[in-house]
């Protein structure tokens, strides 16, 4: 059945990675300066679940990494952490309503924490969702009419049309 | 990931012991079989118990442990139950089996019955609908098979996805489809214990009133009944559950390989006994925010709440469920696709003077073939899960009336059923890439239906229903 | 609109013990099968 294609910022990822890349190669003595990159989604989300991930310019071991989200910029109020699971630096988030969302990640040996995205979740308005769920409904009742009539006239033995 | 679930060996071992012990049984299943009707259909006989659990036990593919966990994980409430009422598939192909049954007591495949009731246009249309659908849904188990093995147990995704195409068309070769139907029974009981044991667990240690407390605080839109993606989605995912059980010979072959007058109970007992069981394996979704759980990508939210919470224990009951699972879905599907191209490929246009035992092997070789080919596209492991199966939904839905008519009314020709598949199937997938995934079956059954009305509306003649008794079957 | 606890309670509760109740029913009606020598 059906499954939902998350998207992926690919050129932003790509992007990051060249620049890190470059960095690495351009500055061997400041390698011993851990960061933490967090991406996630650019365009707004409609379905209320999305996927962030996070890259680390040194790639090394990610200790306990957590992504903290709040929906003040400075993370001053209604902060929820959401803790990776095992090694994966990628994490699916879900359950979100509509506003703007902020997000950074930390991880226990590195001392400073990501830079902070913005998410902007708009969920698509409740008329539409139900415009097509009448239509659905509507087409689901005709076939199980359509269908339990022919049954009902079979089952008498009309075969008839 | 470095640390697994399971050992490596753990995993290999259940692997290797669970496929001697279905390719052993299903040999000794194949004993029987003498003809190719035997093989093919199991000798038109199966009794209510084989036929309801197989009913169900195919429809608990690895999507409902898989993709109802990763719906409910986004939609919530309504990812599960939208997902639980793919049972109205089953329930409302019960009258439909019946009917099957009656009008083709010699029938072997859903092509032949589409050929012979609207002739060779409309055909063609329905067997590339067939084989697009029949060959993303094995490519999909084949690969889910490998991914799942390697992300339970760090075992190869080559050797998990080879491993588990060999022991299904082994057993699915020797026993043909007695040995579908029987391991079908062993693995629906196998999966329901296994998930209704994780669930229970979960009531027991978690709580209910914790997980829901959870879920209110911090993911209030997992609880609401008016999500808008979720209630735009439901009706889609209903035509798309109907359009795949209407068309697919897998529910066919069933119906005619059942016992007379048992087809009707079980597909009505299949499916009542399948609604509760994606709304189990969501609730295992559900649970964890509350556990910390955040997996990487959401169809591994599954397995991944049941092997954190009972440990070893739990990755190997997870491990179990789930190959019973793939394996359930994926020999019928290998028997229902090598019976469509031995009878209407073979049978019917290639060779129609074949006799009963070169069907049989030639039925034998398909399997063969069809495995081979399976594993050929599983290789370079080329989409995440279901990608491949997601644009299907405007194939398959195009069906659904063009089969409803086509088996109760006189009035549909064949020109017009041709027309609704193919402009069913096109618009569809027009609505998949320009609007959305959530609109793709829908638009196809709506414009598939329409065509059909006119064609009904505008009929000139009536369609003779024994031109459907083909000499010789 | 929220499904409240109690309705979730429900749902979940209901739903687990449908499926609790399919692998006897299975079983119950394979003895019956078996007996009645229908099986096949």
């Amino acid at each position: 059945m059906v499954s939902l294609k998350t998207r992926q910022p690919g050129i932003a990822k790509c992007v990051v990675t060249l620049l890190s890349l470059c960095l690495l190669l351009l500055l061997p003595r400041l390698v011993s300066a851990q960061s933490l990159t967090l991406s996630g989604p650019e365009d707004t989300v409609r379905e209320g679940y999305f996927t962030v991930s996070v890259s680390e310019s040194n790639s090394e071991v990610v200790k306990n990494l957590v992504i903290e989200s709040s929906t003040s910029a400075g993370f001053d109020q209604a902060v929820t952490h959401f803790p990776a699971l095992g090694d994966f630096k990628q994490l699916s988030l879900t359950g979100f309503s509509n506003g703007t969302y902020y997000l950074r990640a930390r991880a226990d040996n590195i001392e400073a924490p990501s830079n902070v995205i913005q998410v902007k979740v708009n969920h698509y308005p409740l008329w539409q969702a139900l415009g097509l769920f009448f239509v659905g409904l509507l087409l689901f009742i005709v076939l199980v009419v359509v269908l339990l009539t022919f049954h009902r006239r079979v089952q008498r033995g009309a075969t008839h049309d | 990931m470095t640390e697994f679930a399971l050992d490596t060996s753990v995993g290999l071992t259940i692997v290797v012991l669970f496929g001697i012990f279905w390719v052993v049984f299903g040999f000794w299943l194949g004993r029987k079989n003498k003809t190719h009707e035997d093989f093919a259909l199991a000798g038109r006989n199966v009794g209510f118990a084989f036929a309801a659990a197989t009913a169900m036990a195919t429809w608990v593919t690895s999507n409902t442990t898989l993709v109802a966990p990763q719906l409910t994980y986004q939609f919530g409430i309504w990812g599960m139950i939208g997902y639980s009422f793919a049972a109205l598939g089953l329930l409302l192909f019960a009258p439909m089996a019946k009917r099957i049954k009656k009008l083709l007591p010699n029938g072997y495949t859903s092509g032949d019955f589409v050929r012979l009731r609207y002739g060779q246009a409309a055909w063609w249309v329905f067997i590339i609908i067939s084989v697009v659908y029949a060959f993303g849904w094995l490519i999909s188990l084949g690969m889910a098979g490998g991914i799942l093995l390697e992300s339970l147990s760090g075992l190869d995704y080559h050797i998990g996805m080879t491993a588990i195409l060999i022991i299904c068309v082994g057993y699915t070769l020797f026993g043909g489809m007695r040995a579908v139907i029987a391991t079908d029974f062993i693995q629906a009981l196998i999966i329901i214990v296994g998930i209704s044991a994780i669930a229970f667990w979960l009531i027991n240690n978690v709580g209910l009133d914790s997980i829901h407390q959870n879920l209110s605080a911090e993911h209030p839109q997992l609880l609401d009944l008016l999500f808008p993606a979720a209630v735009m989605f439901l009706f889609n995912n209903i035509f798309f559950g109907l359009g795949e059980i209407f068309h697919s010979n897998v529910w066919w072959s069933r119906a005619l390989s059942f016992k007379q007058g048992v087809a009707y109970k079980a597909y009505l007992t299949g499916g009542l006994m399948w609604l509760p069981i994606p709304i189990v394996t969501g609730f295992i979704a559900l649970a964890a925010p509350q556990l910390g759980i955040f997996p990487p990508s959401a169809d591994m939210i599954g397995p991944t709440v049941a092997a954190a919470v009972r440990g070893t224990t739990g990755a190997v009951l997870v491990f179990i469920v789930i190959f019973s699972a793939l394996a359930s879905s994926l020999d019928s599907l290998l028997a229902a696709t090598s019976d469509l191209v031995t009878q209407d490929l073979f049978h019917k246009k290639l060779c129609p003077n074949a006799s009963d035992k070169s069907l049989l092997r030639f039925n034998r070789y398909c399997i063969l073939g069809l495995g081979v080919m399976t594993w050929l596209f599983c290789l370079p492991r080329i989409a995440t899960l279901g990608a491949l199966l997601n644009f299907a939904g405007a194939f398959v839905a195009s069906t659904i009336w063009p089969i409803v008519l086509g088996l109760y009314s006189r009035r549909l020709s064949g020109g017009y059923a041709a027309l609704a598949m193919a402009a069913g199937t096109g618009l569809g997938l027009v609505g998949y890439f320009m609007v959305g995934f959530y609109v793709a079956a829908l638009i196809s059954c709506a414009v598939s239906g329409l065509i059909c009305a006119l064609g009904v509306w505008r009929a000139q003649s009536l369609f003779d229903w024994q031109q459907l008794n083909e000499e010789g079957g | 609109m929220q499904l409240p606890e109690l309705a979730f309670a429900i749902l979940i509760i209901a739903a687990l013990a449908l499926s609790c109740l399919t692998p006897i029913i299975l079983l119950a009606l394979f003895v019956k099968d078996y007996f009645s020598k229908t099986i096949w």
